[in-house]
């Protein structure tokens, strides 16, 4: 990590600098040798800062631990280590500043949120740690550095400051919310629907394994062979679907000139979006279909694994709102390819526009009607039954 | 961290500034009163402010407060003097900071708290001249460079405590979607941060130092004599002057004050000497004598300037006087002024006394000037004098004093002794050299006469010196002198009597003669015609037109006293004590740029260049080379080169090589060990140079064992392999793990960017010991 080096005479340092220059030219003109003895003694911690901070940010090294993932509204623990190179020189006063800054965001965050942390001493040859804390409110690619450490020692007269270049870059992934029984049950009423609508089957379970027969168990499911092999019945052990597959469609929407409450909006149908994802592979859906119309439209499809929850959990870290205001064709085309008995959300940061979608999804030879879908408009006032953040 | 213990500490530390910067002003203004009053406030205000709370100032009060204070300081200041004006700024600051110290602290009210006890310095600075400035002036830079720096931390670590939960409120309202982060700082003992910080101190404390030396010395002085500034101090009282009251020496001679320092060099040499005697220091000289009063004669000429002469050989007198209450110089006669003119001083001519002008009477005062006198270490009893004394002086040096009674004679006691003492020594009173002795010996050494200070009855009928003589024969060395002027006098031999002083404390530090009121001394000058000057006294080229035959009839008196009085370890302590204010005066309050030059620059260009010359002079080398041959080396050298073909010479030559082979394997052996415990080399933990060593070391260690890294396997894959293959032997199967282990290290550093802290790179180098000690190869038999 390269290190530029900075010396600034801070506001005390200034006044320090004042009283011995004029104490200096003072004594000089009249010729008063203890007044510039005095001033002579003023000059030397003055001189010392000037050495002190030069000597002691030498060779630092810094470290910065970021947690591995985070959710936006977890709590962020960030450790920064401080390891004194030096043998016999102790590190006094050290101040660390970090930048937190989220990539493209509005142009008044651009700078980034400082923090810092502050070692008071950090002996010869010791590496010491502070943690800073925090919470970052959005999720999204949140790049931390570059690194100042600095120090004022010993009078506070003289800053020396180093920067060390180089950032690390933290994906905070949306927050997780809370989808309310209400949201349940209506996703429960679509697959019971879709369960009337579908035939039921033994390809409908898994195997699991064989058992011996019991009292009550269907004849269909008796393993002759091995029945045969045992000489008692056995049946067929079937592992019994508990999920359902689901197709997620969201409107990721925002006007040109988005207002607080337009961002707040695109969080929270990210953040929903977000949840509906770890729901269903909490819940282990076989197969679940992400589809995004944003900035850059992310259609995504696959079994409800960990890893998948990652991968959509990234994309949605960085996800950005389109601003188009016509509704997005390409939510019809997705649902298009959506089996119809397939329950599907479809989320929108606006009112839906139900037209645009049946046409969209008319251009595929498919429709809207008949489908098991429930929409959810994050603007409105419904969402709070359906979803806390 | 015990921000509270902090600022406890940082507290008594400023207030501690406070109370020394008011000490400085204190011993300055010679008065203990403010420095008391600002420790009661200190105190007052640390127990009602600080610590319980009950009172404090607002703000406004006492900005209000602090304008009344102002506005009576400058009403005040319009009716002082000089002097008064300072003591009244340095009060100001104080009252300032009474106001200010019943404030709550902040670290605003800690800066000018400091900034004012600064101001107060600097005026003490005017008002101090000692040496006790320099030693306070240390323990206060010593107490502010602390203070000053746990206000820094203590500050710092306020500043990165987590905000209070108000505070997050408003920052949640400035905006819900920011990132919300808290600041943070590492806990810290208050000891331990104190104990370290005093250590930091002294470093630093010792750094301006040699600061406070370079710039002090480098600053320029222009050829203001800055020494010529009137002192503040009382003028030292020498107790005499032109008139002299028998007696009055009393009371002198038991006052300790210093009045001049002396150094005599050779010509201008500049290697001081002491003399083989007690130097006798010339100041008045009187000749007439009425009633136990000694005076001058009427000058009959205006004092002229002292005349410069170029006369070799001589010995440099260099003095340094004290302000005085008489306008007399002191010093070893007869004197000459030397190289140029001195502006201070001139010279009566008629008793060829040295003296400085009015003007520069209440200075310190230091000046170089020549006499013959001294010839090598001996300070001459006949003294030369350039003038042929006339008739006039002859009568006037004759004189005694008649009394009121033409027919009584007030010294026929006196007049009888004298020459009963001739007669009984068969001399001739025309012999003046002789009789002159004869009479200084009856009164020194006849065993009849006592040196005594305390004051004696004396019969008031008589004068006093015919009484000293004749009935009460106990006195001061004025008694002495005095009656031996009569005495030769009664005999018609031209006397007078000189006053100054005698010995002084020879200081083996600073090697001068430190000169105190308590050496006042009163001896006898006995005036000769060059016709009577003894043979031998002069050489015959330089033979003087009249001679000054020098005579104490004291002489022996003080001298075991001083010597008493001084000696031991006490009297060294002084030396040192007096040496450092000698220093102080010469090199501090005196530094000008003629010192400067002689004894900064000079010393510092001359030094260069003899080391210079030392370095590059072939002279130099020879002569180092002749005496490394004339040395024992040199002869052992010689030795061996007549026989280094012989049983011997081999023994000397394989011990040689063995000497320089086993120095160089300790050597190299010590290196590693200190590398190893980390005290030469750079920091393990902390680069990752060393790693890569201890990986080099690995690879070392089992390539000893015929374990060789493929260049297809990584670092790790080798390590691995190589534990496989020890693993396979039972006496190295518990070092197996060992490579994977280092090389795990290495890993973290090489490519992780991650350092090892002390405890991790200790169990490296354990592993890395082990490591190498089970695989070494053994030794072959």
């Amino acid at each position: 990590m390269a290190g530029q080096r900075q010396i600034r005479l801070c506001r005390a340092g200034l006044y320090y600098t004042l009283v011995l220059l004029a104490v200096l030219s003072g004594a000089v003109s009249r010729q008063l040798n203890l007044l510039m003895l005095l001033g002579s003694v003023l000059a030397g911690p003055l001189l010392f800062s000037v050495i002190y901070g030069r000597l002691a940010l030498r060779r630092v090294r810094i470290e910065r631990r970021l947690p591995p993932h985070l959710h936006a509204e977890e709590r962020l623990f960030v450790d920064v280590s401080v390891t004194n190179p030096h043998r016999w020189l102790g590190l006094w006063a050290l101040q660390v500043e970090d930048v937190v800054r989220r990539e493209e965001t509005a142009p008044t965050h651009s700078e980034g949120t400082k923090v810092s942390v502050f070692f008071p001493l950090i002996a010869g040859r010791e590496t010491q740690e502070v943690r800073y804390e925090g919470c970052l409110r959005q999720s999204g690619r949140y790049h931390f550095g570059p690194l100042r450490v600095s120090t004022r020692f010993p009078l506070g007269l003289v800053r020396h400051s180093r920067v060390i270049e180089g950032d690390e870059v933290l994906l905070v992934h949306p927050k997780l919310g809370q989808l309310t029984d209400q949201w349940t049950q209506l996703l429960r009423d679509n697959v019971a629907g879709s369960e009337r609508i579908q035939r039921r089957g033994l390809l409908e379970a898994d195997f699991y394994g064989l058992r011996d027969w019991r009292l009550g168990d269907n004849r269909r499911w008796i393993h002759w062979r091995t029945s045969a092999r045992r000489g008692t019945l056995v049946v067929r052990q079937f592992e019994q679907r508990r999920s359902q597959d689901l197709a997620v469609l969201v409107d990721l929407w925002q006007p040109a000139v988005a207002s607080e409450l337009d961002l707040e909006h695109v969080e929270t149908a990210v953040c929903l979006v977000a949840t509906i994802v770890a729901e269903a592979c909490r819940r282990s859906a076989r197969t679940l279909i992400v589809h995004l119309a944003a900035a850059e439209p992310l259609h995504r499809l696959g079994s409800a694994t960990s890893w998948f929850f990652r991968e959509q959990m990234d994309a949605l870290s960085v996800v950005k709102a389109h601003q188009q205001d016509e509704f997005p064709r390409s939510l019809g085309h997705a649902l298009a390819l959506v089996p119809p008995s397939m329950p599907t959300v479809l989320v929108s940061t606006r009112q839906i526009d139900w037209d645009a979608l049946q046409a969209a999804a008319a251009e595929r030879e498919s429709q809207v009607a008949g489908r098991c879908l429930q929409a959810v408009n994050v603007a409105s006032d419904e969402l709070s039954q359906l979803f806390h953040r | 961290m015990r921000g509270l213990s902090l600022e406890h500490l940082l507290r008594v530390l400023i207030s501690a500034q406070i109370v020394l910067a008011t000490m400085l002003l204190g011993i300055g203004d010679r008065t203990a009163v403010l420095t008391l009053v600002s420790l009661a406030m200190v105190l007052v205000s640390a127990y009602l402010t600080d610590v319980t709370g009950r009172f404090s100032l607002k703000q406004s009060t006492a900005n209000w407060l602090a304008l009344i204070v102002v506005a009576l300081s400058v009403a005040n200041a319009f009716r002082i003097d000089r002097h008064g004006l300072l003591i009244a700024a340095a009060n100001l600051q104080s009252y300032l900071q009474f106001v200010l110290l019943f404030q709550a602290k902040t670290p605003r009210v800690y800066w000018q708290l400091a900034l004012l006890s600064l101001g107060q310095v600097a005026i003490a600075s005017t008002l101090v001249p000692g040496p006790t400035f320099g030693v306070l002036l240390l323990v206060y830079v010593f107490v502010g460079v602390v203070a000053f720096a746990l206000l820094l931390l203590h500050v710092e670590s306020k500043r990165f405590q987590r905000p209070t939960a108000a505070a997050d409120v408003s920052q949640r309202l400035i905006s819900r979607r920011a990132p919300e982060l808290f600041s943070n700082a590492a806990p810290a003992s208050s000891g331990v941060i104190a104990r370290a910080l005093a250590g930091q101190a002294v470093g630093i404390v010792l750094l301006t130092l040699g600061v406070t030396a370079v710039v002090f010395f480098s600053l320029p002085r222009w050829n203001i004599p800055n020494r010529e500034v009137e002192s503040s101090e009382p003028l030292r009282t020498v107790g005499f002057s032109k008139t002299v009251t028998l007696g009055e020496l009393g009371g002198v001679v038991n006052n300790p004050n210093v009045v001049m320092r002396v150094e005599f060099f050779h010509g201008y040499g500049n290697r001081p000497f002491k003399l083989a005697g007690e130097p006798l220091f010339r100041g008045t000289v009187v000749t007439q004598y009425e009633g136990g009063q000694w005076t001058q004669s009427a000058p009959t000429s205006p004092p002229v300037p002292l005349p410069v002469r170029d006369k070799s050989p001589f010995v440099r007198q260099r003095i340094t006087i004290e302000p005085l209450d008489v306008t007399e110089l002191f010093c070893a006669c007869p004197v000459f002024g030397i190289s140029q003119p001195d502006a201070h001083l001139c010279m009566d001519a008629d008793s060829e006394q040295l003296m400085r002008h009015e003007v520069f009477r209440n200075q310190l005062l230091e000046f170089e000037i020549g006499t013959t006198g001294i010839v090598g270490d001996l300070q001459l009893r006949i003294l030369p004098s350039e003038t042929q004394p006339d008739s006039n002086e002859i009568d006037n040096l004759s004189q005694i004093p008649t009394g009121r009674d033409s027919q009584h004679d007030p010294f026929a006691g006196l007049r009888e002794t004298a020459a009963r003492v001739l007669r009984e020594k068969n001399l001739d009173p025309a012999d003046h050299v002789a009789a002159a002795r004869a009479l200084n010996d009856f009164l020194h050494t006849s065993g009849q006469y006592f040196y005594s200070l305390d004051g004696q009855p004396r019969d008031e009928t008589l004068d006093p010196l015919e009484d000293f003589i004749t009935k009460h024969r106990r006195g001061q060395c004025e008694y002495f002198s005095g009656a031996l002027v009569m005495m030769l006098r009664s005999q018609g031999i031209p006397a007078r009597m000189a006053i100054g002083f005698k010995g002084g404390e020879w200081n083996s530090v600073g090697k001068y003669y430190q000169v105190q009121q308590l050496h006042a001394h009163a001896w006898v000058e006995v005036l000769l015609r060059k016709n009577e000057i003894p043979e031998g006294a002069f050489d015959a080229d330089e033979m003087p037109q009249a001679g000054w035959l020098v005579l104490d009839p004291t002489e022996g008196t003080q001298e075991g006293n001083a010597a008493a009085q001084y000696a031991g370890l006490v009297a060294r302590c002084r030396q040192y004590i007096d040496y450092a204010h000698v220093l102080w005066s010469n090199y501090v309050v005196g530094l000008n740029s003629k010192r400067q030059r002689q004894g900064i620059y000079e010393p510092l260009a001359l030094g260069t260049i003899a080391a210079v010359e030392n370095l590059v002079s072939p002279r130099v080398w020879e002569a180092r080379f002749r005496a490394l041959g004339d040395s024992s080396l040199g002869t052992f050298w010689q030795w061996y080169r007549r026989h280094w073909f012989s049983w011997w010479g081999g023994l000397v030559a394989a011990g040689f090589s063995l000497l320089v082979g086993s120095s160089f394997l300790i050597l190299r052996r010590l290196v590693r060990v200190l590398r190893r415990l980390g005290l030469i080399g750079r920091g393990r933990s902390a680069d990752g140079a060393p790693v890569l060593e201890m990986y080099r070391r690995l690879e070392a260690a089992l390539g000893r064992h015929g374990l060789r890294r493929h260049p297809a396997q990584t670092a790790y894959e080798f390590a691995l392999a190589a534990g496989g293959d020890l693993a396979e032997k039972i006496e190295h199967r518990r070092i197996a793990h060992l490579p994977r282990r280092i090389v795990e290290s290495f890993y973290r550093v090489r490519f992780g960017g991650r350092t090892l802290d002390n405890h991790e790179a200790l169990a490296v180098e354990h592993a890395l010991v082990e490591l190498e000690r089970s695989l070494r190869r053994p030794r072959q038999t």
